[in-house]
């Protein structure tokens, strides 16, 4: 077993680990909330640990594809050719720091659900199912796998919130879970029609890569098939007009169920649009890029400027997100290293800073039991640690230098303004609306008068500190020292194919 | 320790920062000592570097320190570092100077506030960001400096966060600033997208060689302006600085006075060989300081808050320096900078001193006579304000007499007359609030009772100051200069490339008239309120009520933007809103589910449950099909 | 020379429907969930039986039936179905007020040896034969329950409507006599390769005919009128029964027909499956939104899945002989997905039904309270129809998909894919009765049979392993589906 292979176990541990523990805790009692809390917070220490174990070892100099793993499943039969279905994980820059991502938020995730009462064995059942969908994405190296594991994360959503969740919980669920599996049937079709087009017999991705690139895949069908995987996980990634989910979606899910979901499974879409677009269909990705670079300019205008009259923390963060996952779409739409690269950055960046805003409004929401803004005031005096938190989340959100915000959405603008100048400066306005109704958000809530009717408001509890503090961390070394983070997503961005320097 | 190891200078306060954020809850008097070391010591290394920078034998060269920050691939990387020449030498001295001053005032002038700790953590990082700012040699990590100063800004004008008011205008600074910037941030990219780099002196240098299209560098340098307009409050972005002056005094004289306003003067000047490139960019840099001075002045005639006045005057002041710089000369610009940081600093810790000294009075319809009560306060804040109406030999008469000259050689009278009529007005309002302030009756005996005079923590700064502000200016000579160990005077300090250092002549013609100035403007002052007596004022008021009316609501800007953001953004936000709930997602997405869930109602009832329907439709579908068939083979 | 051995598995499957009926009838006092036990052994033994008869080489009786891995799958299916479907029963009927055990448990047998016969006739009639016997059980076992009124109804609707079907099957098939002279597919094969052009129309009628009345068996719209009707009105288990084995059988008998006597001209009919491949799957996933009855919910769901299916027998038509093996495999791989997920849920809910007694959407209501594990199942079973990862609908219906892709079908697919996102909806209203509110009267957890129990409890393993690990049962499928495509085994079946 060489090194590599050794590694390759790790990478499955990912997918494994919560698997393992899900099927454990079906096992156990539902009486015993407090075991079912300390296996779930430990379970997302071990991922954290696991995912910082591959960041960190992923060679900056080394192979594109690391840490492989290939486990034949079907071959031979029918259509299927040599390994044409095989269990096959790798991790790649990208894949690097979005698993960092996930081990992160996971770990915050599960500490913040440590207070959930009902029914939490069978919360955290899902919870892991869909962590270990999400891990399963991001290193699956074989199509069939990647759209298993694709599917696996969003299923668990709907009982998720709408057994769990709060507002409109039963129309948020069932929305976000069918605009989502909406999205992932285009992107279905999609596979169906790339399997018979390159007609190789296999599912293994870097085949079907290499199909795509020497144009196997015909251009004409590139072009055909390109709308359906960037549509389809364009869904999951809020692409303009397919984000109404969110919103509603957020306003609804419990406060672990948001972070994970706007910290993470959003950034499945926008990594779905790299693998099964700019990587599996260049030539398509050329000619529809433009169309995209529109779609996310909206985005980033519209959920900026949507934000700037509610009232509700939730829907101030989904609108937020729709605007943040926009700039996103537009650094993948530029299509050249810088753009993308600043593109991955930014779902990271998003990833935990949201996760750290969805704690936040949860740590607030569990004790106030309302989200409206009005009707708060001067918290500062009440719950200090908790505006000093959602604070720093807030201007990492408004893309404030020092923080992770800045780093990624500096180099998503350099790189619009490589080949879209205009839309780059409208990009950069965006960014000064989100300055006004983070501003906003914060006058009227943290600063002004107290309240009295808040004022036994309990501050942060040690356990949403802990999470609270690794966010934050995780902003800062971002915001301050990016190289690490550059190096590795670099490393792959600079391979994609259609990419310019 | 030399001057590329400089940056050791913004290092230790940040590092003092992190100590305070982190642990100053705890620590005794929340480590104020901390703080003051620290910034004592980066004063202390200041003259280090100094002399560091200064004893390179011969011509004074830049002093260049940088290192790869990162990279992706070969394709686009970054690199950090400082660039240390004259420019930033001034803004060192200035900085750290006015920085220990105020964190001194401060133990007496914060004592016993909320807080403490929390406010003394952000004045260091506060000045680790501003020392960064001017010593940044790439455009980036001066943007990201130049955003830093921008939170600190926000977070010390809203340090009374209960006060509904501080809160408003700490928003208000930092969203009026944040759009200058998305400018700054705009002009930078459009820079980068062209010369392919982000350091400042290699984009001059090509800009030099022609590499960019006029119009393109005009645009962008017109961006990078707007960034400059944005943090120096110039018009029409002036109307976050006196808002800002619901913070604490110490910070007003720091941060909105002495320091970060003047971050966009100190950027105009570091790029000013661009600016010259640039056909027309001086002429807009020139008029834009013009019209802040004449308005700003204007303005500052009919306010009665002494830190608002002080506030004006600050805006209309950097006019002045972008006066200055759009006469093509920095040197004149960046001494202006200097000596207005000195005497306002004074000023400011002066009114901050009455603050105290009067139990938190700052309308002048409550003070007056207090000279008497604040000797030393009174006195330091004279010679401030002679300085300010430019008396001389007070700082501010060389560096406004320089501005006059150099404009005139650039642009001619007409700008200078315009300029003039600022200079008098700048006389008047500040003579105006210093009879109304310290001499003649009082106007509130209660106030004027309880009036002390402030402890030595915060006269001492005071009288620091004053001595610079008196003296500050002679750094003009030749002489002066060379004694302190300089190449001589400023102008011989700093100059652009190729205009060469030349040294100083004191043009006796401006030198008078600009006295006159100063002198009308006192003596008007002077014979309207002396004795404090307002009957004069209030006639001339009364006798023009609309124009009085209209320079005490600041010429209707405020209520200009705030109809622009209710009606304009606040509106489209709305409607945005709306359409997305009501067009995206009612029907768009909750539509379109309903019409599947119609069609299955619908096709519902096509099972009747009952046999012949259902047979009846075996037959339709056995009989379509063979039609079908037939057609299809025939 | 006459191998009667051929049939030594359906020998035992009729000898144990003759004891069963017999003791019935000699005993009556007999225990009657031993009868169930009875059947499911025999079933067992069946299967045993028919698995010694794998990986042989085609035997052909007389040219009227085929002996081979694809006979012998829909075999074992059939044994495994009834085997299910019999220990099912054995709580469920209890309840019921008379009932013949007997023939009812006899008749399951008799059902599942028809569908073998279904699957490798090689001759029309034979097909036409079994297919009847097929029917009729059926029809009894529908009106099984005498009492109930809704019982007769179906049982009466079912039967009529059969009739008429079965008429139409058998005016195509004189049609089809008439032009090629013979009612052996191998030999219609060789007429048709070679017949004059005149003949067309009668052709093109015929196989219309013909497909009408398959479509009628698999319930294809429009010819699926009555399935909603049957589903409701029969017994829970024969719910179960007919939406597997009966469409199991007819696909049999569709692809063995179409892939061997019709494929010389698809053209004349590739282009009607297509068509009532994409009618059937919508109209019966979007009239399943509406319905308030399980029964009529699965029903419907399960039309849709026929939809599915027909695909592949377009794409028979529309590729050569590698692409129909292809599709054929992902065919078959589906329906054993499809059959094990549909006992399954099955199972769970005579177990849920049993209980509540109603068959509403509704009677589930907050079953995640009182029983988890049934609404696990349950629910496991609905996400592997609408093809979610972990249960076997993913994996399989990827396959037929993907089977089924060519040039021409993949408009279609791109339609089923999309019924296919319609009908997670409906499965979610199900699902939130059960996770989303409390339940109505007695929140307390109940017992579940241990049979019923185990039975679910197996099936849903079935279930996760296929979607987990679809590899083995993938390759059985092209196992079976092979000998249809092999140009050899056409060749040993001569005219007698």
């Amino acid at each position: 077993m060489t090194f590599d292979e050794g590694q390759g176990y790790v990478v499955l541990a990912t997918i494994a680990v919560p698997l393992l523990v899900a099927l454990i805790l079906i096992f156990t009692p539902g009486t015993q909330k407090m075991a079912v809390r300390y296996l779930s917070a430990v379970t997302g220490a071990i991922l954290a640990a696991l995912s910082i174990y591959i960041f960190v070892a992923y060679q900056v100099d080394g192979e594109q594809a690391q840490m492989n793993l290939r486990w034949t499943w079907v071959e031979n039969t029918a259509f299927l050719g040599e390994n044409g279905i095989a269990l096959r994980l790798a991790v790649d820059g990208i894949s690097a720091l979005l698993a960092l991502l996930t081990g992160i938020v996971a770990f915050a995730g599960a500490l913040a659900s440590w207070k959930i009462e009902y029914r939490n064995k069978d919360f955290f059942i899902l919870y892991w199912i869909l962590l270990a969908g999400v891990y399963g994405t991001f290193f699956a190296y074989d199509l069939f796998f990647f759209f298993f594991f694709y599917e696996l994360a969003v299923m668990p959503l709907y009982l998720l919130i709408g057994v769990w969740g709060s507002t409109r919980k039963e129309y948020g669920a069932a929305k976000l879970t069918l605009m989502l599996v909406g999205g992932s049937v285009l992107i279905w079709i999609g596979i169906f029609a790339v399997f018979h087009q390159a007609n190789i017999g296999t599912f293994d991705l870097p085949s079907l890569w290499a199909a795509g690139q020497n144009g196997t895949i015909s251009p004409t069908a590139q072009k055909v098939i390109f709308p359906l995987m960037a549509v389809g996980c364009g869904v999951l990634a809020a692409l303009w007009p397919f984000h109404t989910w969110s919103p509603d979606g957020h306003m609804s899910a419990p406060t672990a169920v948001s972070m994970v979901h706007a910290g993470v499974l959003m950034k499945l879409g926008a990594f779905g649009i790299i693998r099964l677009g700019i990587q599996l269909l260049p030539e398509g990705a050329q000619f529809w890029m433009p169309a995209l670079m529109v779609l996310g300019t909206v985005g980033a205008v519209y959920g900026a400027t949507a934000a700037l009259t509610q009232r509700d923390f939730k829907l101030i963060s989904g609108y937020s997100s729709v605007s943040h996952m926009g700039y996103v779409l537009m650094g993948l739409a530029t299509m050249n290293t810088i753009g993308i690269t600043g593109a991955v950055l930014q779902m990271f960046s998003h990833g935990v800073m949201t996760a750290l805003v969805f704690l936040m409004i949860g740590a607030l929401y569990d004790q106030a039991h309302t989200r409206d803004m009005k009707e708060f005031g001067g918290l500062a005096k009440v719950m200090p640690l908790w505006v000093i938190f959602y604070a720093i989340a807030g201007l990492a959100n408004v893309g404030l230098p020092g923080f992770s915000g800045f780093t990624a959405e500096f180099h998503i603008f350099v790189g619009t303004f490589r080949t879209y100048p205009v839309f780059g400066a409208l990009a950069i306005f965006a960014a000064a609306l989100a300055a006004a109704y983070m501003l906003r958000m914060f006058a009227t809530v943290f600063f002004g008068p107290t309240n009295p009717h808040w004022k036994d408001l309990k501050d942060l509890t040690p356990l949403e500190r802990l999470s609270g503090a690794m966010l934050i961390a995780s902003i800062v070394i971002m915001g301050v020292w990016w190289a690490p983070f550059i190096d590795r997503v670099g490393h792959t961005v600079t391979l994609l194919p259609g990419v310019t320097g | 320790m030399g001057a590329e190891q400089a940056w050791v200078l913004a290092a230790i306060p940040a590092g003092v920062f992190l100590v305070l954020a982190l642990f100053g809850r705890a620590l005794p008097r929340g480590g104020d000592y901390l703080g003051i070391a620290a910034i004592a010591s980066s004063f202390v290394l200041f003259f280090v570097v100094l002399a560091d920078f200064l004893d390179t034998p011969g011509k004074i060269g830049p002093v260049v320190n940088d290192i790869e920050w990162s990279s992706i691939g070969e394709t686009f990387t970054l690199r950090m570092g400082i660039f240390i020449d004259p420019i930033t030498i001034v803004m060192f001295g200035v900085i750290t100077t006015v920085a220990l001053m105020v964190n001194i005032f401060s133990l007496g002038y914060m004592k016993g506030e909320p807080r403490y700790f929390w406010f003394y953590a952000v004045l260091q990082l506060f000045a680790a960001s501003m020392l960064l700012l001017v010593m940044a040699d790439n455009l980036l990590l001066l943007y990201i400096s130049w955003e830093l100063v921008g939170v600190c800004s926000f977070l010390l004008i809203g340090f009374y966060w209960e006060k509904r008011s501080a809160t408003e205008a700490a928003k208000k600074a930092f969203v009026t600033t944040r759009i200058g910037d998305v400018g700054l941030l705009i002009g930078i990219i459009l820079l980068w997208k062209e010369g392919g780099t982000f350091n400042i002196q290699e984009l001059i240098h090509l800009a030099e060689e022609g590499h960019f299209s006029q119009p393109y560098l005009f645009t962008a340098l017109a961006f990078i302006f707007l960034g400059c307009m944005g943090k120096s409050a110039q018009v029409p972005f002036h109307v976050w600085l006196p808002d800002a002056m619901e913070g604490p005094t110490p910070v007003s004289a720091l941060i909105h006075a002495a320091t970060m306003v003047v971050a966009g003067v100190y950027l105009t000047a570091r790029l000013l060989p661009m600016f010259e490139v640039a056909d027309g960019m001086l002429l807009v840099v020139t008029i834009v300081g013009l019209v802040t001075a004449l308005l700003t002045g204007f303005i500052a005639l009919a306010q009665t808050d002494i830190k608002k006045v002080l506030a004006y005057s600050t805006v209309g002041q950097l006019g002045f320096m972008f006066v200055a710089l759009g006469a093509g000369e920095p040197s004149v610009a960046m001494f202006h900078l200097m000596t207005h940081a000195f005497f306002k600093a004074l000023l400011f810790l002066g009114a901050g001193s009455v603050i105290i000294g009067t139990h938190h009075n700052q309308e002048m319809d409550r003070l007056g006579g207090l000279w008497k009560k604040m000797p030393i306060t009174g006195t330091t804040f004279l010679i401030g304000s002679l300085a300010l109406a430019g008396l001389p030999p007070l700082a501010g008469f060389w560096s406004k007499d320089e501005i006059f000259v150099a404009l005139e050689h650039k642009w001619g009278a007409w700008a200078v007359i315009l300029l003039g009529i600022s200079a008098v007005t700048t006389a008047f309002y500040t003579t105006r609030l210093f009879i109304r302030t310290f001499m003649g009756r009082p106007a509130d005996p209660h106030v004027y009772e309880h009036t002390r005079e402030t402890p030595p923590v915060m006269t001492g700064p005071l009288v620091f100051l004053a001595v610079l502000a008196a003296t500050s200016g002679f750094v003009v000579f030749h002489n002066v200069g060379k004694a302190l160990g300089f190449p001589g005077g400023i102008t011989e300090f700093i100059f652009l490339p190729h205009h060469g250092p030349h040294e100083y002549e004191l043009k006796w013609g401006f030198a008078a008239a600009s006295v006159a100035m100063a002198v009308t403007g006192i003596f008007t002052a002077g014979w309207m309120y002396w004795g404090n007596d307002l009957r004069r004022s209030t006639a001339l008021a009364n006798w023009q009520p609309r124009l009085y009316d209209m320079l005490r609501r600041k010429f209707y800007f405020d209520e200009l933007y705030q109809g622009m953001i209710d009606r304009g953004v606040l509106g489209v936000s709305y409607i945005v809103s709306w359409f997305d709930r009501y067009v995206v997602n009612d029907t768009g997405v909750d539509g379109s589910a309903q019409i599947t869930g119609f069609t299955g109602g619908v096709l519902k009832y096509i099972q009747t449950g009952r046999v012949p329907n259902y047979a009846m439709a075996v037959a339709v579908g056995v009989i379509g099909l063979a039609l079908a068939g037939l057609a299809v083979r025939g | 020379m006459r191998d009667y051995a051929l049939f030594v598995p359906e020998y035992i499957a009729c000898g144990v429907a003759l004891l069963v009926i017999a003791i019935e009838l000699f005993a009556p006092k007999f225990r009657k969930d031993v009868l169930a036990y009875l059947t499911a052994l025999g079933a067992l033994a069946w299967f045993g039986a028919g698995l010694a008869f794998l990986d042989r080489d085609p035997k052909s009786y007389q040219g009227l039936f085929l002996s081979d891995d694809f006979t012998s799958f829909f075999r074992l299916l059939a044994a495994g179905i009834v085997f299910i479907v019999a220990l099912m029963s054995a709580e469920f009927l209890k309840r019921q007020k008379g009932v013949d055990h007997g023939e009812f448990y006899g008749l399951l047998l008799v059902a599942g040896s028809a569908m073998t016969i279904m699957a490798g006739a090689t001759e029309l009639l034979t097909a036409y034969l079994a297919l009847e016997v097929l029917s009729f059980s059926l029809y009894i076992l529908v009106g099984i329950l005498k009492r109930d009124l809704r019982s007769n109804e179906a049982s009466l609707k079912y039967i009529l409507l059969g009739a008429f079907s079965s008429a139409l099957f058998l005016y195509g098939l004189s049609l089809v006599y008439g032009t090629a002279g013979t009612t052996s597919y191998a030999g219609i094969a060789e007429a048709y390769a070679r017949r004059d052009s005149g003949l067309d129309p009668a052709v093109a009628v015929g196989l219309m005919l013909i497909l009408a009345g398959v479509g009628f068996k698999v319930s294809a719209a429009p010819f699926h009128m009555w399935a909603p009707d049957a589903y409701e009105g029969a017994p829970l288990p024969i719910t179960a029964f007919l939406s597997t084995l009966s469409k199991a059988a007819g696909f049999a008998l569709i692809l063995r027909l179409f892939s061997s006597a019709f494929v010389t001209d698809a053209e004349t009919w590739r282009w009607a499956f297509l068509a009532l491949a994409a009618l059937t799957m919508t109209v019966g996933n979007l009239i399943a939104i509406q319905q308030k009855n399980l029964k009529r919910l699965v029903a419907y769901s399960s039309i849709g899945q026929v939809g599915y299916m027909l695909i592949t027998i377009a794409a028979l038509g529309y590729g050569d002989a590698q692409v129909g093996l292809n599709a054929t495999s992902g065919l078959l791989v589906h329906l054993i997905g499809y059959i094990v997920t549909t006992l399954a849920l099955f199972s769970a809910l005579t177990a849920a039904v049993n209980r509540t007694g109603s068959e509403e959407i509704v009677g589930l209501r907050g079953l995640a309270e009182t029983q988890p594990f049934l609404a696990l199942v349950i629910t496991a079973s609905l996400f592997s129809f609408a093809g979610l990862p972990f249960f076997a609908g993913f994996a399989t219906k990827l396959f037929l998909f993907q089977g089924a892709t060519t040039d021409e079908t993949i408009w279609v697919i791109a339609l089923a894919v999309l019924n296919s996102f319609i009908s997670l909806y409906y499965y979610l209203m199900v699902i939130r009765q059960m996770y989303l509110f409390d339940p109505v009267g007695d929140a307390s957890r109940f017992r579940v049979q241990p049979v019923v129990w185990g039975l679910a409890a197996v099936l849903l393993v079935g279930i996760l392993f296929i979607g987990m690990y679809p590899g083995p049962a993938f390759e059985f499928s092209e196992q079976a589906a092979r000998p249809l495509f092999d140009a050899a085994s056409a060749a040993r079946v001569q005219a007698p």
